[in-house]
C-alpha cells in the first residue's frame, strides 16, 4: 500500500477542519474541542490535536490529509504533523489581515525544520475587506527577492475548489520533483 | 480591495512592511479616532510613498504644511514663495526645484523633512484608528482624475519605509497595545531577510545578526545586559518589520557570538539558516500522483 | 467555575501532600492553563495544550477503536508517569509523578482530588 500524506495547516479560522471534512471520503477523525480563548468569537469548536481524513485511490493508493491546530501554543503537533507528510496547504482567511503575521509564523515554523512542496490557499476571499492576493504575499513575506509558491483561491466548502487546490499542489509537487 | 483595515487589527509598522517590500507607490490615509489627547493628531493623515519610500506627509487641516512652515521659519517670504511656487515645473518636487534655485541649502532641505518624517513617527503612537493605502496607478485607473504625487508638498528627499518604522519604535512608548503580540522570554528568533540596506542600532544588528532560531531573547538579554522587556521591544519591532520571526528556541549548542562583533559590518550574506535548503525530493511514485489528479479532477 | 484562587489552593496542596506527586496542572479541554503547578523547568503554556491534545487524541482513540470511556491516558517514561484525566466536561487534570509511586496509589489519589476538583470547575 503506497500513502501519500499532505498536511492542511493555518491560523484558527481558516477553514482547515473544513477543507478536508469537504474532500474526505470517510467522516473526518477529528478532535475538536470546545473554544474557550479568543477563538470562541469566531467559531465554538476548535481542533487540538489533528484532523484525519482520506481518499482511496485504488487497493493500492491512497491520500492521507492531516489538519493541524491553528493557535500556537499547539506548535508541537505542527512539529509532529509537518515531519509525517510530503507536502502542505497553508490556508489563509483573506478578510482577516490580523491573522497574516500568524499565517507568516506557521510558515517560518515549517521552513525551519523541512523543505517541502507546499501552496497558499486563500479562503473568504469574497468576504467584506478581503485583502488582494499580492498584497497577501507581501504580508506573508514573500517578494521580489523570495519566490512565492502557488497560490490559489478556495472555498473549503465546496468539494469542486478542495479539489482544484489539490491539483495546484500535485503540479506544484511534480514540478519540485523534476527538478 | 486596497489595502485597509483597523489599526487594532494591523498594525502601521505592518502597513509600512508591505508598502516597502511591495516597492509601492501611493498614498496611505490615516485616520486617528483615539480619544487620547495628549497626541494632537486631529484630521486626516495622507502620507505618500514612492517606490517603498516615505516621501510626504500632509494633514487634511494643513494642506501647505511645507509652504507654510518655510514661511514660519523665516527662510523665504511668503510673495517670494508663492513665486517660486508658481515656476516650480509640475513633476519636480518643491524642495528640490528651490534648492536649485538656490533659496534654500541642504540642510533646511534636511530639517523641512525631518519635521515630515518626526509627524509620520507620531503616527505610530496611535492606538486606534483606520486605514487605507491606495496605489497610484490603481488610484488613476478607478477615478478619471489623474491623481500625482503633492508635489508642493515633498522636499525631494525620501526614506525607506522600513527604516522609518523602526526609527518610530525605537521611540515608540505606547507598549500595552502589542501586549498580546510580544515574543515570549523563551522564545527564539529567525530571520526573514538575507540582505538589507538598514541603519540599525547595536541590539537590532545583535539581534538580525544571532537570528538562526537558537537563542532565547531571555539569554540575548543577559548577554547583552539589557532588560528583557528591551529585547522583547526590539524583537516585536523588527518583526513586525518583516525582518525576524519569532520561533520556539532550538538549543543547536551553537557559541554566542561576542559583544564585539556589534560595529561590524552585518553579515547577512551568510545567513546560515534560510534558503539554501533544497527541497526535499518526494517519495511518492509519479502513478499515486496522476492517479489521484486524475481523481479529484473527473470527481469534483 | 470557582476563583482561580481557590484552584490553585486545592492543586498545590495535592502536590505538595502527595508523595511522589511532582506536579500538576488544570487546563481547559482546548488546552489553556487553568492552574498549575510545575517543575520550574516546564512551560505552562505548552504543557497545557500538549495534556489537552493528547487527552483529546486518546479519547478519540478510545472510541474509535472501541475501548469505551476513557479513564485516563498513561504515560510511563524511564523517569517517571504522567497521567491525563478528563475532570468533568470543562477541566484536563494532569499530574507528573516520580518513578517511585505506586501507580494503583497515584490512580487513587488522582481519583481523590478529582472528586474535589470536578464541582469547582463545572
Amino acid at each position: 500500500m503506497e500513502i501519500f500524506k499532505i498536511a492542511v495547516t493555518g491560523n484558527v479560522g481558516a477553514g482547515k477542519t473544513t477543507f478536508i471534512r469537504t474532500i474526505s471520503e470517510t467522516k473526518v477523525v477529528d478532535t475538536e474541542r470546545r473554544a474557550t480563548d479568543e477563538t470562541s468569537l469566531l467559531k465554538e469548536n476548535t481542533t487540538v490535536a489533528f484532523d484525519f481524513g482520506r481518499i482511496t485511490l485504488n487497493p493500492e493508493q491512497v491520500l492521507y490529509m492531516y489538519g493541524t491546530p491553528g493557535q500556537s501554543r499547539f506548535d508541537f503537533m505542527w512539529e509532529i504533523v509537518i515531519n509525517q507528510v510530503e507536502a502542505y496547504v497553508l490556508l489563509v482567511a483573506a478578510h482577516r489581515p490580523e491573522d497574516f503575521r500568524g499565517a507568516r509564523r506557521i510558515l517560518t515554523f515549517i521552513n525551519q525544520r523541512v523543505q517541502i512542496p507546499m501552496i497558499i490557499g486563500l479562503t473568504h476571499t469574497d468576504c467584506e475587506g478581503a485583502w488582494q492576493k499580492e498584497d497577501i504575499i507581501l504580508a506573508l513575506g514573500f517578494s521580489a527577492n523570495k519566490e512565492c509558491p502557488p497560490v490559489v483561491q478556495v472555498n473549503p466548502e465546496n468539494p469542486g475548489s478542495v479539489a482544484q487546490s489539490l491539483v495546484v499542489l500535485l503540479e506544484e509537487l511534480m514540478s519540485v520533483s523534476v527538478v | 480591495m486596497a489595502i485597509s483595515g483597523t489599526l487594532e487589527a494591523f498594525s502601521l509598522p505592518e502597513v509600512f512592511q508591505i508598502i516597502e517590500s511591495g516597492h509601492k507607490s501611493g498614498m496611505l490615509t490615516f485616520k486617528s479616532s483615539s480619544k487620547d489627547l495628549s497626541i494632537d493628531l486631529n484630521g486626516t493623515f495622507e502620507l505618500w510613498f514612492e517606490k517603498g519610500n516615505f516621501i510626504s506627509i500632509i494633514n487634511s487641516l494643513d494642506y501647505q504644511f511645507l509652504i507654510n512652515e518655510i514661511i514660519k521659519r523665516g527662510w523665504i517670504d511668503a510673495r517670494n514663495l508663492f513665486k517660486t511656487t508658481q515656476l516650480c515645473p509640475t513633476n519636480q518636487a518643491l524642495g528640490t526645484y528651490i534648492k536649485q534655485q538656490q533659496l534654500l541649502n541642504e540642510s533646511q532641505i534636511d530639517s523641512l523633512f525631518k519635521m515630515q518624517t518626526d509627524m509620520a513617527i507620531k503616527l505610530f503612537n496611535v492606538d486606534r484608528g483606520w486605514f487605507r493605502f491606495e496605489d497610484l496607478e490603481q488610484i488613476n485607473i478607478n477615478t478619471k482624475e489623474q491623481k500625482t504625487f503633492p508635489w508642493s508638498e515633498m522636499t525631494g528627499q525620501k526614506k525607506k519605509a522600513t527604516e522609518l518604522s523602526l526609527e518610530a519604535m525605537r521611540i515608540f512608548s505606547n507598549w500595552s497595545r502589542f501586549t498580546n503580540e510580544m515574543p515570549a522570554h523563551n522564545c527564539g528568533l529567525q530571520r526573514l531577510i538575507n540582505h538589507c540596506n538598514l541603519h540599525f542600532n547595536s541590539l537590532e544588528e545583535y539581534l538580525c545578526n544571532t537570528a538562526d532560531g537558537s537563542i532565547s531573547l531571555h539569554k540575548i538579554a543577559q548577554k547583552m545586559e539589557v532588560s528583557i522587556e528591551r529585547v522583547q521591544r526590539t524583537a516585536l519591532s523588527m518583526i513586525l518589520a518583516g525582518l525576524l520571526e519569532e520561533v520556539p528556541e532550538v538549543s543547536l549548542n551553537v557559541n554566542m557570538p561576542a559583544n564585539n562583533t556589534f560595529n561590524q559590518p552585518s553579515n547577512f550574506t551568510e545567513a546560515k539558516n534560510i534558503s539554501v535548503k533544497t527541497k526535499k525530493k518526494s517519495k511518492v511514485s509519479n502513478s499515486l500522483i496522476n492517479n489521484l489528479a486524475n481523481f479529484l479532477k473527473s470527481n469534483f | 467555575m470557582a476563583q482561580a484562587s481557590m484552584l490553585t489552593e486545592v492543586v498545590q496542596k495535592f502536590v505538595t501532600a502527595t508523595p511522589d506527586i511532582q506536579g500538576a496542572a488544570l487546563v481547559t479541554p482546548d488546552g489553556l492553563s487553568l492552574t498549575s503547578v510545575l517543575p520550574g523547568s516546564m512551560d505552562e503554556e505548552r504543557t497545557s495544550a500538549m495534556s489537552a491534545a493528547m487527552l483529546s487524541l486518546g479519547e478519540r482513540i478510545g472510541q474509535e477503536l472501541s475501548r469505551g470511556i476513557v479513564d485516563r491516558i498513561v504515560i510511563e517514561g524511564e523517569k517517571g508517569y504522567s497521567v491525563m484525566v478528563s475532570c468533568g466536561d470543562d477541566a484536563v487534570l494532569l499530574v507528573l509523578a516520580a518513578k517511585e509511586a505506586k501507580q494503583g496509589l497515584l490512580f487513587l489519589e488522582i481519583k481523590r482530588i478529582l472528586k474535589d476538583l470536578a464541582p469547582m470547575v463545572s
